[in-house]
This record gives structure tokens, C-alpha cells and sequence, in this order.
């Protein structure tokens, strides 16, 4: 390689560090693909079914297909067969429809949450379904929108949702800027809250709040992330009305031209595109199976589908034709659960005379298919994960496709087996990933659950802790053996806590690395606990919850937050000589805090720009001094991190206490 | 082995996806990244394995996208104030890197990709060729071209 390619090299490791990536990045991405859809297509398109469906046989009619239980009793007792209830049940009363609205948490055989719901439309029988945590759990701080009785007709109505147990407030902002807020109902042994918010038929929620015992607001959820996708359509024709609560409506799209959209419960189900080819022909129309919701739309000359799964009687949808003269018939059945497609099944459609006119067929999809995990050497069986479902949980060296070098793989736990691996970590991270990666195996049983974290180790670290937020430190055991490529750590914590941060020690370093797993509260945190410390400059240092420091002028927020890991202090941050300051810098003003004992802070650019500031002891008693001041004309134009950068710190006598040069990360 | 989840191909990928578009010049890096897991998840692949290849092509194609159209748009506007750096890990942009970096900002966009795809991905010419849509043929010159580019660049900062 040519000095070029390596400083090149270099050059474009350094810049990557710089761009982070927002911790609420997950729910910005679910926002911009409707949830229901995507288990939906997933489901059919690459995520093992087994991992999501949970069947449950009922009877069913034919026509556009729905239970036969007219009874909500009932169809809450076939919802729950093979399930437990976790926590109450909730029951409040739908103004929409004048009948009761039943939310309720379960579990299924491996003890996965689910939220249920039974509810009954004013002209029909009573519904229901059940469907995974998946997506809510990760709202970490903040919740979901589940639902809203609101239809066409104008009437009070509800809507209702879920929080995480630390959410002690939910808020919704009506459109004409009123706040109202939701009643929570917390019960013993609910994995989460359920809000619901009783509307008038005028009002229009634009978004609802989520906030904790502290004060701190989770992600917002607006209404539309029911309909995400339909809502940047065009309607092109009445909604149709069918058993079961569905609606189904066509829209059109300036690019991807008309999609027939299927609603339940004021919320996307699932559309299918009429205008825009997939990327995959198939003779076969897409077939959704979200929520135990069946629905397609096929050609005219489709009159009947049938499926099967497994060894199960075919299941038949009858067509109809679509009332919009798209040139379409519509297939509909509203079951209880979702199909179970492991064991494989088929899709047929014929003609009105029973002429088979295509068929797809679904392999098997076994628990234990062949895995691509190339192991080397003996697996690793973590002690005390004997309880772990398909346990213990064993850990390997390996490697496997798509993935560049060694990797430290764990089976057992919910969504594994013994012979394919549930989660990965790098051995030897690249460098978009640092020094320090780590995976994790869940078990939902025993309650709680459980987490075990794990990951490969250097030779040079010591210890490692798990920090859960509230301050607890786990240790982890650390392995060390010369069969192994590689130090194996592992750490098991309950599912009901949180995870804030991993820490290690590494041989010859004063201080304690750590690798935050938390949510940017403190980034995010907009109330100080007190007045903050004013600099000369206008420069405000303010301590938010948790250790959080940010600095603020004229009442807008500096560039720069600090927290060290949870029930830390930031004197925990700091040490001399290693790095005896932190610091930040905008707009011709540096600030930051540095070690007791340091009276005055000076910073030399290389170039010989210079810049002095004095130090106060924090009023918070986290063992710092803090300091702000202007910094040289070179520094604010050109920006305050330049090699060669020198920062002195003297103590009241003038003596010098230490120095540092910042260095730029070794690989 | 079960193909990765969508969620589990997010937790592993978004951060470099993120990284990704930043290097090739996004002004909006997390804006691009997220919004190609969007696309993916409603596009059935040929191939499930095939996820990763697919997102890096869709951030390179959505960051060639978005210059074209900022370089339109500040035809009419002047330049937006430039990003200020939060904390002192932007140290590790060092002024050694800063030459490089702007001439490497300076290169036709095609070099630029073909030299972070190379560079920083580490991925072979096949499979640049793959992420960029062109013919093995076409990144090896587009890379040799960036290089010759980025030395001339240097040594005429260096006179």
C-alpha cells in the first residue's frame, strides 16, 4: 500500500468517527415505513415466519371471512388459548361504537409479550387480535400508537396506545393546541402501560407525549404513524366497509401510481400496489397475514384463493370485485392469529369454475435449518443459562457469510437453537465500530427474563461491568484460554432493567473505558436542576439529572454534553496525566471541567494562538473544576481541534500541575 | 443460519450506513441512511444475503442524488454556515487529514465512491462494482484516476 492509500486510509477512519448516529434512529426509521406492513411483508420476504406467528385454529365462514364467535367472552377465550395473561385487563368504553374496548398484555409458550385487543363494531360481530412487543419495546422512553375507534362517522372516539413502565405521563396535543392528557393504566406484571384518550368527534390529536418521573420526554407519536403510508396518497374512492372492522380503500400516488389500502381500528394493515411491478415477478399476488388478517387483491379472472399450512385444512377466500372499478377482486378473512407458515403451505387461485390458474408453494421452514456459521474450535456453554429457552446458552468462534473476519456467536435463548447462532459480534471490530462490540441473547423465562450480553475481549483488559441505570455494576466473566482466538466476556441482567453502560479496565490506563448503552437523556434533558454557574462571557454550566453537564448562552444550548456512566461522577471522567480535561468548543468560546486542584486551564494551537481560562469548583459536588473563556482567533475560525494543540493546567501557585496532547486514536 | 432480521441488519449496519454517506459528501447523513433501510423494507430481494449490498448502493445513489440537488440549489443560495464540531473527539480530524479530506471533497463523485468504497470499506473491486452499478473495469479506473487526482492535489498544497 502507498503512503497515499494509508494516509488516505487514515484520512477517511478519522472523518467516519465524526458522524454519529441519532439513538432515535430506529423509530425514524419505523415512522417511515408503516409498522403493520412491514411484519406483514417481512413476514413473506425474508424473516423466518416462525419467529413471529403464533397459530391458533378457530372455525371460520366463508364470504369475505371473519370468526364465527359472536361472543367477545368468547373470542377473548380463543385469543387466549395457550397463552398467559399478563396483567389486567383493561375494558373501557368506546364511544364510537357504544361497545366495550378490552387492551390486555399475555404472554405465549416461550413467554414473548404480546398486547391483545377485543373490540365490536356497533353492525358486527366482535374482533380480536394479538400481536408482539417487537416494535414497541424498542420506544425505549416513550411508547406506541396502537389504535382509534374514529371512522367516517361522526362521533366521539378513542384512541389508545402503549407506554414503557417508566412513562408516568402521557400528553396529547390536539391540532387546535390543547393538551389532554391520557389515563395510564399500570398493572402488576404488564410489560408496558396502556394509555387511552377519550376524544370528542372534533378534536384532532397531532401528537402525544411521553414523559417520565423526572421530567424527561420520550419520542413523540403522532396518529399518523397509524397510517403513515396512506396518508401521503390521494383517496381515489369510499371507503369499502367489511366484517371483522376492516376498511378497505384504493389511493393513488404520484410515483407509484393506485395501492388498495386495508385499515383496522383506524390503523394500515397493508396495501398492495397496482400500478409499480415488484422487484421479484410473481405470477402469485402478494399475500399479507398481518394480525390474523389475510387480504390480497388478484385479477378478475381470480375468483377463489385457498392456503394452507402445514398439515391444516386449505382455508378459501372468496373474491369480490372491487366497488372502484380498478379491474380488481378483493380477498379478505379476519382470523385471531397469524398463519403459522413453518411447516410450509401453498397458495392456489382458481377461476370461477374451479380451474386451478396458479399456485405457490412455501417449503418448510424448519427450526434447525442448515447453518452458515462456520464454528472453529469448541463452544463455550455460559454457566447458570441452563434456564434460557433452547438452553443453555453456548457461545463459538466463527465465521459466516456477509460478515468480514472472526466472529463470537451465542446460541440458545428465544430465537435460536443449538445449531444456529441468534446474535454475533466482530472479534476484532473495524473501525466504523470501535474497540469495544458486544451482542446479546434473551430469554423471556423465567420472569422476569433475562438478557446475557457477551462479547470478545483484548488481551489488556482487566475487568468488565455491566451498568445497569440506576447505578448497579454487574460483573462480567471474563475468559481467558490459549485455545481461544480471543478474551470471551459475558454478563447476564434482567430484561427488566436497564442497560446504561458496559465499563473496562485496560492494563497501563488510569481510566475506566466506558461504552455507553444509553438513550442521549442527557442531550436530550431540557431541565437543569438548578440555576447554573454563569461565566464571564454569557457561558452558563448547568447540571441536568444523572450527573448530565451542558453548558448554554443567551439560553441556547452549547455544543458538548458530559455524563460519566450511571452513579458516576464526572470526576470519573478525568484523570492526570492520561486526560486530566474535557472540553468542548462554539463560536469563539471553549468550555469544559477539569481536575481539583487546577486553578487555571491554558490551551497553545500550534501555531501559537493562545488562550487562558480560570476555574471554579463545580457547585454540584462532582469533584470538578469548571472553566469557559474566549478562545484565539485562529482557534474560533478554523476550529479549536488542530494536532499539536497543547493544553496546560497550573494551579493557584502558579506551578504547573499537568499537561496534555491530544493524540489521535491508535488502531 | 437464519437470515439476519430487518432489525438485527439495522443494529448492525445503520452507524456505518450513517458513516457511509457522510464520506461520500452528504449533508444529511443520517437522513440518507435511514431513509435507505425505509426502501429496503418494503422490496422483496432476490436474495435475503443480499441486504447489505443493497442498502450501500442506495446510500451511494441517494447521496449522488441530494448533491446533484444541492449543487442546484446553491446556484440560488449562498452556502449554508458550516457544521460546528461538538466535542473534542474531532480532534482525531486532524490537519494532517484535512488536505486530503478537502481534496477528496474536490473529486468527481464516482472517484470519490470508488475511494471510500475501497478505502474505508475495504471491499473488492467486484463488489464496489456492484454497490457503484458500473463494470469491475470502470471502478478500477475510476480509483487509479481519484488517486492520481488526490497526489496532485497534495503536492501542489504542499508548493
Amino acid at each position: 500500500m502507498s503512503d497515499l492509500e494509508a494516509r488516505l486510509r487514515a484520512a477517511l477512519d478519522a472523518q467516519a468517527q465524526t458522524y454519529e448516529a441519532d439513538p432515535n434512529a430506529w423509530l425514524k426509521v419505523q415512522r417511515r415505513t408503516p409498522p403493520p406492513v412491514p411484519r406483514g411483508r417481512w413476514l413473506l420476504a425474508a424473516l423466518p415466519i416462525a419467529l413471529l406467528a403464533v397459530f391458533i385454529p378457530i372455525l371460520l365462514n366463508g364470504g369475505l371471512g371473519r370468526n364465527s364467535a359472536s361472543d367477545p367472552d368468547e373470542v377473548y377465550k380463543q385469543l387466549m388459548q395457550d397463552k398467559t395473561a399478563a396483567g389486567e385487563q383493561v375494558v373501557v368504553d368506546d364511544p364510537a361504537q357504544g361497545k366495550p374496548l378490552r387492551l390486555w398484555f399475555a404472554r405465549n409458550q416461550d413467554g414473548v409479550p404480546l398486547v391483545c385487543q377485543v373490540a365490536q363494531a356497533v353492525d358486527g360481530d366482535p374482533f380480536g387480535s394479538c400481536h408482539d412487543l417487537g416494535t414497541a419495546e424498542v420506544f425505549e422512553g416513550g411508547g406506541t400508537y396502537e389504535g382509534t375507534t374514529r371512522s367516517d362517522t361522526p362521533s366521539a372516539y378513542m384512541d389508545y396506545g402503549l407506554s414503557m413502565t417508566d412513562v408516568t405521563k402521557v400528553t396529547a396535543v390536539l391540532t387546535d393546541g390543547r393538551r389532554v392528557e391520557a389515563t395510564l393504566h399500570r398493572s402488576e406484571g404488564a410489560p408496558m402501560v396502556i394509555w387511552t384518550l377519550a376524544l370528542s368527534a372534533a378534536d384532532r390529536v397531532a401528537k402525544v407525549e411521553f414523559t417520565d418521573a423526572k421530567g424527561r420526554q420520550g419520542t413523540d407519536q403522532s396518529p399518523k404513524s397509524l397510517i403513515h403510508e396512506s396518508s401521503r396518497g390521494t383517496p381515489i374512492g369510499q371507503a369499502l366497509r367489511l366484517p371483522g372492522a376492516v376498511t378497505v380503500r384504493p389511493y393513488d400516488y404520484k410515483v407509484q401510481g393506485r395501492r388498495i389500502f386495508w385499515f383496522r381500528q383506524g390503523k394500515e394493515i397493508g396495501w398492495i400496489n397496482l400500478d409499480t411491478k415488484d422487484p421479484t415477478p410473481d405470477p402469485v399476488p402478494m399475500l399479507f397475514t398481518d394480525e390474523g388478517l389475510i387480504f390480497t387483491a388478484a385479477s378478475r379472472d381470480t375468483a377463489k384463493i385457498q392456503l394452507a399450512t402445514g398439515s391444516d385444512a386449505p382455508i378459501t377466500l372468496e373474491g369480490s370485485p372491487d366497488p372502484w372499478n380498478l379491474g380488481r377482486n378483493l380477498f379478505t378473512l379476519a382470523r385471531l392469529a397469524p398463519l403459522d407458515w413453518t411447516p410450509g403451505g401453498w397458495v392456489a387461485g382458481y377461476d370461477a369454475t374451479g380451474k386451478q390458474l396458479w399456485r405457490k408453494d412455501f417449503p418448510p421452514r424448519p427450526s434447525s435449518t442448515k447453518s452458515n456459521f462456520k464454528r472453529t474450535g469448541e463452544p463455550i456453554t455460559v454457566p447458570g443459562t441452563d434456564d434460557f429457552s433452547n438452553g443453555p446458552v453456548r457461545l463459538s468462534f466463527g465465521t459466516q457469510p456477509y460478515e468480514d473476519g472472526l466472529q463470537l456467536c451465542a446460541t440458545g435463548g428465544t430465537g435460536s437453537n443449538s445449531n444456529n447462532p441468534s446474535s454475533c459480534t466482530p472479534v476484532r471490530p473495524e473501525p466504523p465500530f470501535g474497540r469495544f462490540s458486544s451482542s446479546k441473547v434473551q430469554t423471556y423465562l423465567p420472569l422476569p427474563g433475562s438478557f446475557l450480553a457477551f462479547g470478545a475481549a483484548e488481551d489488556d483488559w482487566l475487568s468488565i461491568e455491566a451498568v445497569m441505570e440506576d447505578g448497579r455494576r454487574l460483573p462480567a466473566t471474563l475468559m481467558r484460554g490459549k485455545d481461544l482466538p480471543a478474551p470471551v466476556w459475558w454478563v447476564r441482567y434482567p430484561r427488566d432493567a436497564k442497560l446504561g453502560a458496559f465499563v473496562y479496565k485496560v492494563r497501563g490506563k488510569q481510566l475506566e473505558q466506558v461504552e455507553s448503552r444509553q438513550r442521549s437523556w442527557c442531550w436530550d434533558d431540557k431541565k437543569p436542576l438548578d440555576a447554573g454557574h454563569v461565566f464571564a462571557g454569557g457561558l452558563t454550566a448547568h447540571l441536568y439529572a444523572d450527573a448530565c453537564v451542558k453548558w448554554t448562552k443567551d439560553g441556547k444550548e452549547q455544543p458538548g454534553s458530559f455524563q460519566p456512566a450511571p452513579g458516576g461522577k464526572l470526576s470519573d471522567m478525568i484523570a492526570a496525566p492520561e486526560l486530566p480535561l474535557k472540553w468542548s468548543s462554539h463560536k469563539g468560546q471553549w468550555y469544559g471541567f477539569t481536575l481539583p486542584g487546577t486553578a487555571k486551564v491554558d490551551i497553545t494551537l500550534k501555531d501559537g494562538g493562545h488562550a487562558t481560562a480560570s476555574t471554579v469548583p463545580d457547585p454540584w459536588g462532582q469533584g470538578v473544576r469548571l472553566f469557559a473563556g474566549p478562545v484565539p482567533e485562529a482557534a474560533t475560525k478554523q476550529g479549536l481541534f488542530w494536532p499539536g494543540v497543547r493544553l496546560t493546567g497550573y494551579g493557584a501557585d502558579g506551578r504547573v500541575l499537568w499537561t496534555y496532547e491530544p493524540k489521535e486514536p491508535s488502531r | 443460519m437464519a437470515q439476519p432480521s430487518f432489525a438485527e441488519l439495522f443494529a448492525a449496519h445503520y452507524h456505518p450506513l450513517v458513516r457511509l454517506a457522510g464520506l461520500l459528501g452528504a449533508d444529511d447523513p443520517e437522513d440518507i441512511a435511514q431513509e435507505a433501510f425505509s426502501r429496503l423494507h418494503t422490496r422483496r430481494l432476490r436474495d435475503d444475503g443480499a441486504a447489505v449490498s443493497y442498502l450501500r448502493t442506495i446510500v451511494c445513489n441517494l447521496t449522488r442524488n441530494r448533491l446533484r440537488h444541492l449543487r442546484l440549489v446553491r446556484l440560488r443560495r449562498p452556502d449554508p454556515p458550516e457544521h460546528e464540531r461538538s466535542s473534542e473527539q474531532a480532534v482525531i480530524v486532524a490537519e494532517e487529514h484535512r488536505e486530503l479530506l478537502a481534496a477528496l471533497d474536490r473529486l468527481p463523485r464516482r472517484q470519490r465512491e470508488a475511494l471510500v468504497l475501497r478505502y474505508w470499506l475495504d471491499l473488492s473491486e467486484r463488489e464496489i462494482a456492484d454497490v457503484m452499478g458500473v463494470s469491475a473495469g470502470s471502478v478500477k479506473t475510476h480509483a487509479s484516476r481519484a488517486l492520481a487526482a488526490l497526489g496532485k492535489a497534495l503536492k501542489e498544497e504542499d508548493q
